[in-house]
């Protein structure tokens, strides 16, 4: 096995190195430089930062518009049960159209349950329409479309990667890689890959873009860094998804997250504000940037009615625009601790 | 009040470092480099020790990898030429296959960018799930596995043994 040898690499790697002296006394002046800097650009931007933050509240502030409270959870608890013959379904009404369990694959045939995949297959992710899969073959390099109505393959020119995401029609796939993004159409075995320059786009760490509004329009988080180790997200580009050109930039401060961040209307949209701390999404209205609920969840992605399904341990959550628990569904037994990929 | 910080700083460095030095070298390939990243993440966790809550490890290990990341990206995607040489000894039974795998794949590894490496060292080394990788590199779990399936093309590529064996773990 791959994983064995791979990590028996990287720690002899890793023990090749050796316990350093003195670095705890060079570290603590340089520490102590970093503080004296501080202290110094503090005292400099005070009253800077006072003026900019309570002029314009003073100046802008509308009474009208306050943080509304969060409303209290209603949980209404659902405890079905899972045949691997039958659709699952999801609150909301959201089909289940995939899961992983240890090395083994399956994926939703709605004539015949869930299907095992080949074992050379690595599943990416399912279309929402459930007509095609994402999947890498071991060997090779390039991305390929599993028709599951046909079992033909579709080896795309597209580099093999995991970090894709369907459009919500399941008729586009959006690649992220590392310096730009792919658009890959299956019916129409058509495909485009656009280089964004780095200087264009200064994403957190990593860029990943996704399907902004329909199949149009794709989104990156653009960042800035506060202090030496802080990066934030500023706000969102645009892009248009065949040609790559830049369109705008959204002030939304957080990186759209989840299998399905926008809303259909184009109204909403799922950010966690903090890249390097996922589990807290909020939703925000865009036109406002107002922020009208927030919650903890490992992924979460709109609905086509507006709301939001979201997964937290082994619960299924149906929010509310608003943070209402709407529905609330515990896993059964045969899905726990699974990797679960839900039509949106 | 200090002398106790620097004391506890002290004491910290001297049960975690080591640790810390692991990681970076692995992430480097290199004891200097691995030291130099080190010591600023110690110097900016040092900067700001009293207001770090709980234990500071988790810390100034994001700083290592953030800064490890972040210093490739100023580099506008120079080609990574870091290649330590090969270790004249140290592992045992030099000669057999595995060993010779094991070689082959530690220079392979060292050819991988920083963001690929920081995701196998992460995964292998400190055993962190996708999620957990996700988090410390502050990306969706889905980049991880993409960054770690291209990690392996690359791999494999330089070290064509590999085509033959399947990766359950890394990529998922």
């Amino acid at each position: 096995m791959i994983d064995d040898l791979l990590r028996s690499a990287v720690r002899d790697l890793a023990d090749e190195s050796y316990t350093p002296s003195g670095i705890a006394s060079r570290a603590m002046a340089q520490g102590h430089r970093i503080r004296r800097n501080r202290r110094t650009a503090a005292v400099a931007g005070a009253l800077a930062a006072v003026l900019a933050v309570t002029v314009p509240f003073v100046v802008l502030r509308d009474p009208a518009v306050r943080p509304e409270p969060l409303p209290a959870a209603t949980p209404m608890i659902v405890r079905p049960t899972f045949d691997r013959g039958e659709v699952f379904r999801g609150p909301g009404g959201a089909r289940l159209l995939g899961f992983s369990e240890g090395v083994e694959n399956f994926v939703l045939d709605p004539e015949n349950g869930y299907r095992r995949l080949p074992t050379a297959d690595t599943p990416f992710d399912p279309s929402p329409d459930g007509r095609h899969v994402a999947v890498g073959r071991a060997g090779q390099e390039s991305l390929q479309i599993l028709d599951l109505r046909t079992g033909d393959y579709w080896k795309t020119p597209v580099a093999a990667t995991s970090d894709v995401t369907w459009s919500s029609d399941g008729s586009r796939l959006l690649v992220t890689h590392d310096d730009g993004y792919s658009i890959i159409e299956p019916a129409t075995r058509w495909s485009v890959t656009h280089r964004v320059a780095s200087a264009q786009l200064p994403c957190p760490i990593l860029c990943s873009f996704t399907w902004s509004a329909g199949t149009t329009e794709v989104a990156s988080p653009r960042s800035v860094s506060r202090g030496d180790e802080k990066t934030e997200v500023s706000g969102l580009t645009i892009f248009d998804a065949d040609s790559g050109e830049p369109l705008r930039d959204l002030p939304i401060k957080g990186a759209p997250t989840g299998p399905n961040p926008w809303s259909a209307d184009g109204r909403w949209v799922l950010v966690n504000e903090n890249p390097r701390s996922s589990g807290q999404l909020r939703i925000v209205e865009i036109a406002s940037r107002r922020e009208t609920a927030r919650f903890t969840a490992v992924w979460a992605g709109f609905l086509p009615d507006g709301t939001v399904l979201a997964q937290h341990g082994g619960d299924l959550t149906r929010y509310g625009i608003d943070g209402t628990v709407l529905e609330k569904m515990e896993l059964p037994a045969g899905l726990r601790g699974r990797g679960l990929t839900f039509g949106f | 009040m200090t002398q106790s910080i620097e004391a506890e700083f002290t004491a910290f460095v001297v049960a975690r470092g080591p640790a810390l030095v692991r990681i970076a070298y692995a992430l480097t390939g290199d004891q200097q480099n691995a030291e130099d990243l080190v010591q600023v993440a110690l110097a900016k966790a040092f900067a700001r020790w009293t207001r770090i809550s709980g234990d500071p490890e988790p810390y100034v290990r994001r700083i290592i990898y953030n800064d490890r990341v972040s210093f490739w990206r100023r580099q506008s995607r120079r080609p990574e030429l870091l290649m330590a040489d090969l270790p004249e000894s140290g592992l045992p039974g030099a000669h057999d296959h595995d060993t010779t795998l094991r070689l082959a794949l530690r220079q392979a590894l060292l050819s991988l960018p920083p963001r690929q490496r920081a995701v196998l060292v992460l995964r292998y080394l400190e055993d962190r799930s996708v999620e957990e990788t996700a988090e410390v590199l502050g990306c969706r779990p889905g980049t991880v596995a993409s960054q770690a399936a291209r990690a392996l093309a690359k791999l494999r590529a330089i070290v064509p043994e590999l085509n033959d064996m399947t990766a359950a773990e890394v990529l998922r």
